[in-house]
């Protein structure tokens, strides 16, 4: 193979507006021809190291050289100029054009027919070579996940591209079309492309990379190459050694069950089996985590427990009913308290005072309302109330969309226990918080373990999850890849777990 | 005191925006004006006082302008209502016009079809009948596009606009297929005959002008809007499915039913509309009583901030203007175009921030979906 560095990043630092420090100086090698596998778990960076080579963003500090030479991109069209291009996750794709429409549109064209005729040849003609098995003619919304993707990549090879990026590819394709894909970028770089393949996937990044670059926390960790790793090493890189903080929790003997999930199969948005046949019980006075990289079907679960996503198969028990595609009113009902990882899409309405989202949920409740009129006396002593007790930095007339993002959490977690719930489903709780407002949800949800209640507690923080959680388990592709006590997890463990191995 | 402007800050801010940016409308107006070589002061001075000499009134000039004035905006204090609900729950219903004339068609039917002896209890109960029944009519005819929303996803922009063709065109169709013949074509146009005494509504004579009665019910929708939105459990869902239907539905609320709702409530004030004219004014059904009634009630809606007050005070002021620009042709000179133009530049001016206030709700709720 041909060892010549084509691109070059380096020390590249990126610092959000809002202060969080994404990367801290990554120095990464591109080699010509070669397939480079970016691995890393959520927030590790390398989403973020891979937009700014694609001029998506810029970044705080560093450069890019390509042959040497260094280059600034201000946009995505530069980069494509410099014959860099990028497949996202989310295909970026017009639903109701042809392939071939989408494949054309924002080519610099003249006359239409003709150029439209020339660019399917050309398209054809690389379709055929590299064995990208696409129908032109097709709209894209009939198309199913992997053929879509095909024009995407067929949309960037047209434009002359030369190193691909392709972000977590294989996360929206069923296993059979992850294999194709597979393939096809074998041939892309025997045809001399080089690929960048982003993913969390230790045994897809194993098979097809020549080299893997290991990012954590905004660092690289690592390049290696392929041959000279195994699964383990490579997940001890992702995952790391750390110390886990320490959370006081009592010893507890787990009591009634009041969550059973019985072979649950749930759809995503885009008709994937999301959840796969999971099973589990969380019970009185637990904490039952599950871990996973973000994307997995965590949320398509959470949903669907808590009434938001219609279940496919499968049922879930609340407290011992059945409340399989129940509205979420019900499940209040039944005792179900839901911190919902969409803050302030889902578990707020942005545009409502605090005393009117205090009672989101509740305003069917005898305490709010009457059935017809509310009780603004009872409304705006519940507020007072509440924020005295956790100490929400606003006044009852604040709108919440004004609030920061630790303050507008105490208040969902303020409304959501004041529901004096039985089972809690905490969805990303912590992500985004600042350390004490970390500490305060974590301490509030370990109370409420102490208090009979139980807690179902999905996170991608593996920290969190292994110090808070009486069992993990972990997702992978929708399925559990096993369910242990955190004593009995390690971060290779883990690391392996969350990257699809099973572990004996 | 200082504490109840501190509490309504944001309230009073709104509607000096509102002041502020309808007093750069009458500039722009004036601007207008005095470019094409009239006299602004002199127009608006005939707009809202009239001009003695010339016997016009404008919209407050006198006790026959005040009449027209309040006769007009019964009706778009009713469309405005009925834009404001669903406006706030973020639902685009535009069909206010159709279900009014569905509804003015189903009281004069009733109207017309019954009779019942004069100042009997029974002759209030056919009078109550026919307005139930108009009320009624504007609802079911909502509840199509209502559906085809709810079930079909299909967008109510569309549906609602299409229908009020249909229901303008079916109800002239029924005019000319079934009275004009009795009738023949009267002067007036395609109108129908009289509906029964007993069914209609008599007019207030004050100091020789005629009030229109209608504005009583009108207020007594107002009132029950009032407190649908400002204190019930249903008002509270409105606002939440109008922010944000994923955190609506998230809060328990059934989404698709307050959508219904919202717009079955609007069919039933447009219906209200429709036999506010015919019992209440014209006691027949006139196939062009309105003069876009219910397309008015939408910059209503957006003048009065989607608040009660704000509407009842919107239609006041909209329908002053209107009836105020006709006075100004006969007064000043002015050519009707022009008077028509800066009727229509204040109305937009004021229309402005409550449209520029529903769209952002609007691109904040289709990124939400969009994540």
């Amino acid at each position: 193979m041909d060892s010549e560095t084509y691109i070059r990043m380096e020390d590249i630092q990126k610092v959000y507006p809002d202060g969080v420090k994404a990367l801290r100086g990554v120095t990464v090698d591109f080699w010509r021809g070669e397939v480079h596998g970016l691995l890393g778990e959520n927030g590790s960076g390398k989403s973020t190291l891979m937009r700014i080579l694609f001029g998506q963003i810029r970044q705080s500090a560093g450069k890019i050289l390509i042959d040497g030479s260094q280059v600034e991109f201000s946009s995505p069209k530069d980069a494509i100029a410099k014959r860099i291009g990028m497949v996202f996750q989310h295909f970026m794709l017009v639903p109701s054009f042809t392939g071939l429409e989408n494949i054309v549109l924002g080519l610099d064209v003249k006359g239409q027919s003709d150029s439209q005729n020339e660019v399917r040849g050309q398209a054809l003609g690389l379709a055929e070579r590299l064995g990208l098995k696409v129908d032109l003619d097709e709209v894209v919304e009939n198309m199913p996940m992997g053929e879509r993707q095909r024009i995407e990549i067929l949309k960037l090879l047209v434009r002359n591209v030369s190193l691909l990026i392709l972000d977590e590819p294989t996360s929206a394709l069923t296993p059979f079309e992850a294999d194709e894909l597979l393939k096809i970028m074998k041939k892309l770089r025997d045809d001399g492309k080089t690929i960048v393949f982003v993913t969390h996937k230790l045994k897809e990044a194993l098979s097809i990379c020549d080299r893997i670059t290991v990012m954590r926390r905004g660092l690289r960790i690592d390049t290696v190459g392929a041959k000279d790793v195994d699964l383990r090493s490579l997940a001890m890189m992702m995952v790391g050694k750390e110390m886990l903080p320490e959370v006081r929790k009592e010893v507890t003997t787990p009591g009634k069950v009041l969550l059973e999930v019985r072979a649950l199969i749930v759809r995503s948005d885009t008709g994937n089996e999301a959840v796969r046949n999971v099973s589990f019980e969380v019970r009185a006075g637990e904490v039952f985590g599950i871990a996973g990289v973000d994307g997995n079907g965590q949320k398509e679960l959470v949903e669907a427990i808590t009434g938001l996503r219609e279940v496919e198969k499968g049922e879930v028990l609340v407290n011992g009913v059945k409340t399989t595609n129940r509205p979420p009113k019900d499940l209040y009902d039944l005792g179900l308290a839901h911190i919902a990882e969409d803050r302030f899409g889902r578990a707020i309405v942005p545009s409502l005072s605090v005393k009117d989202n205090l009672i989101l949920g509740l305003q069917f409740r005898e305490q709010f309302s009457d059935g017809l009129l509310m009780k603004p006396s009872a409304v705006e002593e519940n507020a007072r109330t509440l924020i005295r007790n956790y100490s929400i930095m606003a006044t009852e007339e604040t709108p919440v969309k004004s609030l920061s993002g630790g303050n507008v959490q105490r208040v969902v977690i303020a409304r959501e226990f004041s529901k004096s719930p039985l089972l809690i489903v905490a969805s990303q709780p912590t992500a985004g918080l600042d350390i004490s407002a970390t500490e305060f949800v974590r301490n509030e949800l370990i109370k409420m373990r102490g208090e009979e209640k139980a807690v179902l507690l999905v996170s991608s923080e593996l920290d969190e999850v292994l110090a808070l959680s009486d069992r993990v388990a972990v997702m992978y592709e929708g399925e559990f890849m096993g369910v242990s006590k955190p004593e009995e997890l390690d971060n290779e463990k883990l690391g392996l777990l969350m990257g699809g191995v099973k572990v004996e | 005191m200082s504490d109840i402007l501190r509490r309504n800050r944001g309230r009073i801010l709104m509607v000096l925006e509102s002041i502020a940016i309808i007093a750069f409308g009458f500039v722009i107006s004036g601007a207008i004006m005095f470019a094409v070589g009239y006299d602004p002061i002199a127009a608006y001075s005939a707009m809202f006082l009239g001009s003695k000499e010339r016997g016009m009134q404008g919209a407050f000039g006198g006790i026959l302008g005040i009449s027209s004035t309040l006769r007009e905006a019964t009706f778009i204090i009713l469309t405005g209502l009925a834009a404001q609900m669903a406006f706030s729950a973020g639902v685009f219903n535009i069909g206010v016009e159709g279900a009014m004339y569905v509804g003015a068609f189903a009281s004069f039917l009733v109207g017309y079809l019954f009779d019942a002896p004069a100042g009997s209890i029974l002759s209030i109960v056919h009078a109550m009948v026919a307005i139930v029944a108009a009320m009624l009519a504007g609802l079911a005819w909502t509840y199509v596009p209502a559906f085809l929303k709810i079930k079909r996803g299909a967008n109510e922009v569309v549906t609602t606009i299409m229908l009020n063709y249909v229901a303008t065109y079916l109800t002239e169709l029924l005019v000319v297929k079934f009275f004009l013949p009795t009738t023949g074509v009267p002067p007036g146009g395609i109108i129908t005959p009289q509906i029964s005494p007993s069914a209609m509504i008599p007019q207030l004579e004050l100091f020789g002008a005629r009030f229109n009665l209608g504005i009583i019910p009108t207020m007594i929708a107002a009132v029950i809007v009032f407190i649908v939105v400002k204190r019930s459990v249903i008002g509270y869902s409105m606002r939440a499915v109008g922010a944000s239907p994923d955190a609506a539905k998230y809060g328990g609320i059934d989404v698709n039913k307050v959508i219904l709702l919202v717009m079955l409530a609007g069919g039933a004030m447009g219906g209200l509309a429709g036999a506010i004219d015919v019992q209440f004014t014209e006691y027949r059904f006139n196939q062009a009583f309105s003069p876009g009634y219910g397309s008015s009630g939408i910059p209503v809606a957006l003048i009065g901030r989607l608040d009660v007050v704000g509407v009842v005070l919107a239609g006041l002021f909209m329908s002053a203007l209107h009836i105020g620009a006709q006075s100004i042709q006969p007064v000043t000179g002015m050519p009707r175009e022009v008077s028509s133009l800066i009727e229509g530049v204040i109305v937009f001016c004021a229309a402005l921030p409550g449209a520029i206030d529903i769209i952002r709700t609007y691109l904040k709720r289709r990124g939400v979906k969009n994540e």
